[in-house]
């Protein structure tokens, strides 16, 4: 008896243990959601926050499109998982990243990506902690599906229609697609017309600007630091006009760092001489003045920037130049399928919708993204970015656009690494210019980034090397640890 | 007689089966998973996981850090708490308060503890040695308590009979007391150990996710590595401790047992 029932309750035991490991099915298709927005309520439909709302309308519209899709996934097939980025909730966020890591780790995972990179350490994002740190070393890992053959079947997106250069970024060590680039965005010197007719800059490298011999190109020289506004008021054809808002150091290289060797692409002492020189091109125009009768706006490429445009107003843009004669593009919102995904046929029917050149033109989940889209006939008039406002360049105007971004040699998605060269709270431009702020007197009430700074402040060549040799050793570091 | 007790024995694997079951599932599986991470190479399996480790100067600064921690902290923490050991032999069992005292700095809320390191880090450049001192603070008491419980099973009378033979004290630290604590000795070096890894709370909270170098631990790495989702560096580098925690009881243990031989 006493036997019978040890052997019953071994058993019962057993089968208790054994009663959560049944085979299931795949379930819903789960797309992973970390676009950096803030989930306040109230911005879109009362009680739902502005996330939910356009994750809504993409179901909506996805639902529409289902008769188009092969497969003919419907937005009631698809599990939407957000990761929490508003900074009262960081605690959720750290959570999830923890648990979408551990389950890739095992195996398994959401099936699709939606990320941003545009997650600097700010007031308004307290945290840069990527679901993936390095998009790029993630790529060479295999974590993403390559897509290739999906893309050459795809019905709603035609790769053909996405600026190349871009889409390579976003390539593996074989050249398969595995992650599509969503948006983009370059630095542009931008001129009236009737200002500058024309310049072309094409093959022009970064050392050419710091040579500072043409007066139009040395203005790019700002770039290096972040200086305000600089440029006087300007005409009535100019709205406003500003100045680099972000120090652009990491758009002057193709690459700051080659994963598969773990070394950065310059050396200790070639970014020590790049800071020195930028900082000594950077004085010389401010000293010689001539910048203050140039009437011209330095800024990023976004679609924002197109609505104090008049669509009479002519313009030339004069991109950024990088140091192999092209300009570098930074890749701020992308999308991937998991390598380990159960249903990737399903998968790629959701980055089919995403990356269509109807949503990308002015879908939900692309409204508040300042950047430009990575399908390049968008921003004509017949395409517009967004219908909402005017949002699209004139004829000109979108010309001038596609002629520029024609010169994109680089892209990069950008990682802590460039955090390190560019961040506000521990990057190296930061560091240095606030050096420079701290090295002289002057009244309380004197911008970080006016040009007093950059004339008036001095930086000893020790103090210099200390600071880019601190930088260089933790960018190494972080590189290893990648 | 014999059909008995095999029924038994059947009867008792039987029942420690769900038990075995989920140590199976929840300590082996992922065992498994991480020795397979670690061989697993882009062309199938191999070393090359570890070749690429052992040339990453960060792991190779943060496996450096780790090991000089316990070389440095396991000896001191060892002699500090066993001469103490030996002081409070005669008294503990009149005072016991005493016993409670010792634990006082290991049970102290982590909170204190970092306010404690960061007063001394401010002032000093030493990082390295502040977080010694603070794993000796913090840890030595737990390993005297486990010592001298050791220290006071040891009969009495083996001393009065070595003291009338003329014994030095010593020869009976020798000869007597010593033979008998390397069983004791080897779980406070294995406590220690623990312990010693458990001091990554303070450094962390201290130097954030990066500190100084010469305070960069194998868990930063670790950390780092899972946050990246480098799971191959992850599983080598966590293998590679293993082995050498491995290496190490291995031949501490070895040698204690001959010596209790």
């Amino acid at each position: 008896m006493k036997r019978l029932f040890s052997v019953f309750l071994a058993l019962v035991l057993l089968c208790a243990l054994c009663s959560g490991c049944a085979v299931s099915n795949p379930g819903p298709l789960r797309v992973c959601i970390d676009l950096g927005s803030s989930n306040d309520l109230n911005s879109y439909d009362p009680g739902k926050s502005a996330m939910e709302t356009d994750v809504e309308k993409f179901q909506t519209w996805l639902d529409d499109c289902s008769k188009y899709i092969r497969e003919g996934i419907t937005s009631e097939e698809i599990e939407w998982e957000f990761i929490p980025s508003d900074e009262t909730m960081l605690t959720e966020r750290e959570a999830a990243l923890q648990r979408i890591r551990t389950e890739i780790m095992t195996g398994g995972g959401p099936d699709v990506f939606l990320c941003t990179t545009n997650l600097y350490k700010t007031a308004d994002h307290p945290t840069d902690s990527r679901l993936f740190p390095y998009v790029e070393k993630a790529i060479l890992d295999g974590r993403f599906l390559p897509l290739d053959e999906y893309l050459s079947r795809a019905i709603l997106t035609n790769p053909d229609d996405l600026w190349e250069p871009v889409m390579k970024a976003g390539q593996d060590r074989q050249g398969k697609q595995a992650v599509l680039p969503m948006t983009f965005t370059v630095n542009v010197l931008t001129y009236p017309r009737e200002v500058l007719p024309e310049y072309d800059s094409t093959g022009k490298t970064w050392n050419d600007v710091l040579k500072g011999d043409d007066p139009v190109l040395s203005l790019q020289s700002l770039w290096a630091f972040n200086t305000e506004k600089l440029i006087p008021e300007p005409t009535v054809h100019w709205p406003w006009v500003r100045s680099s808002y972000f120090a652009a150091f990491p758009f002057l290289y193709p690459k700051t760092a080659d994963f598969e060797t773990g070394k950065l692409c310059f050396t200790e002492e070639e970014l020590f001489h790049r800071i020195k020189e930028n900082l000594a091109a950077c004085r010389s125009l401010l000293e010689n003045g001539e910048y203050q009768q140039q009437n011209c706006a330095l800024s990023t490429l976004t679609c924002t920037q197109l609505r104090p445009f008049d669509l009479e107003q002519e313009i030339t843009y004069i991109p950024l130049r990088n140091e192999t004669g092209g300009t570098t593009a930074r890749i701020d919102r992308w999308c991937a399928v998991n390598a380990n995904t159960k249903q990737p046929d399903k998968a790629f029917e959701v980055i089919d919708a995403l990356m269509s050149e109807n949503y990308q033109k002015g879908g939900s989940l692309y409204l508040g993204e300042p950047n430009m889209p990575v399908n390049k006939k968008i921003g004509s008039p017949e395409l517009p970015i967004h219908e909402m406002e005017r949002e699209y360049f004139s004829a000109q105007q979108f010309e001038e656009y596609q002629r520029a971004c024609g010169e994109i040699d680089a892209a990069y998605f950008p990682s802590l690494l460039e955090d390190r060269l560019m961040s506000y709270s521990d990057g190296l431009i930061y560091t240095v210019q606030t050096h420079l702020y701290n090295s002289f007197a002057h009244d309380e009430s004197l911008s970080f980034s006016s040009p007093e700074v950059f004339l008036q402040g001095s930086i000893d060549d020790d103090t210099l090397s200390r600071m880019v040799h601190e930088t260089y050793e933790a960018m190494q570091r972080l590189l290893d640890e990648s | 007689m014999v059909i008995t007790m095999r029924k038994r024995t059947y009867q008792a694997y039987l029942l420690l089966s769900p038990l075995l079951l989920g140590c199976v599932i929840f300590y082996t599986a992922p065992f498994v998973t991480v020795i397979r991470l670690a061989f697993q190479t882009g062309g199938g399996f191999g070393l090359g996981n570890f070749t690429v480790l052992l040339q990453n100067n960060t792991f190779t600064l943060a496996f450096g850090n780790s090991m000089k921690f316990f070389a440095a902290g396991l000896p001191l923490i060892l002699l500090l708490a066993y001469g103490i050991a030996l002081l409070l032999k005669t008294q503990a069992r009149r005072h016991k308060l005493l016993k409670s005292v010792f634990l006082l700095p290991y049970s102290m809320p982590v909170v204190g503890t970092v306010l404690l390191m960061e007063l001394f880090m401010g002032e000093s450049n030493s990082s390295f040695w502040i977080t010694v001192a603070l794993y000796l603070w913090k840890n030595t008491g737990y390993t005297v308590i486990l010592l001298l419980a050791g220290l006071v099973i040891i009969p009495e009378e083996q001393y009065e009979s070595a003291g009338l033979d003329g014994a030095t004290a010593w020869q009976k630290f020798r000869f007597i007391t010593t033979p008998q604590m390397w069983m004791p000795l080897f779980f406070a070096v294995t406590f220690s150990v623990i312990n010693g890894f458990k001091c990554f709370r303070e450094i962390f909270l201290v130097g954030g996710e990066a500190p100084e170098n010469d305070i960069y631990m194998l868990q930063h790495f670790i950390n780092h590595s899972f946050e990246n989702l480098n799971y191959q560096k992850l599983s080598v580098s966590s293998l590679l401790l293993l082995l050498v925690i491995l290496l190490f009881f291995g031949a501490f243990y070895t040698f204690v047992r001959r010596k209790e031989c």
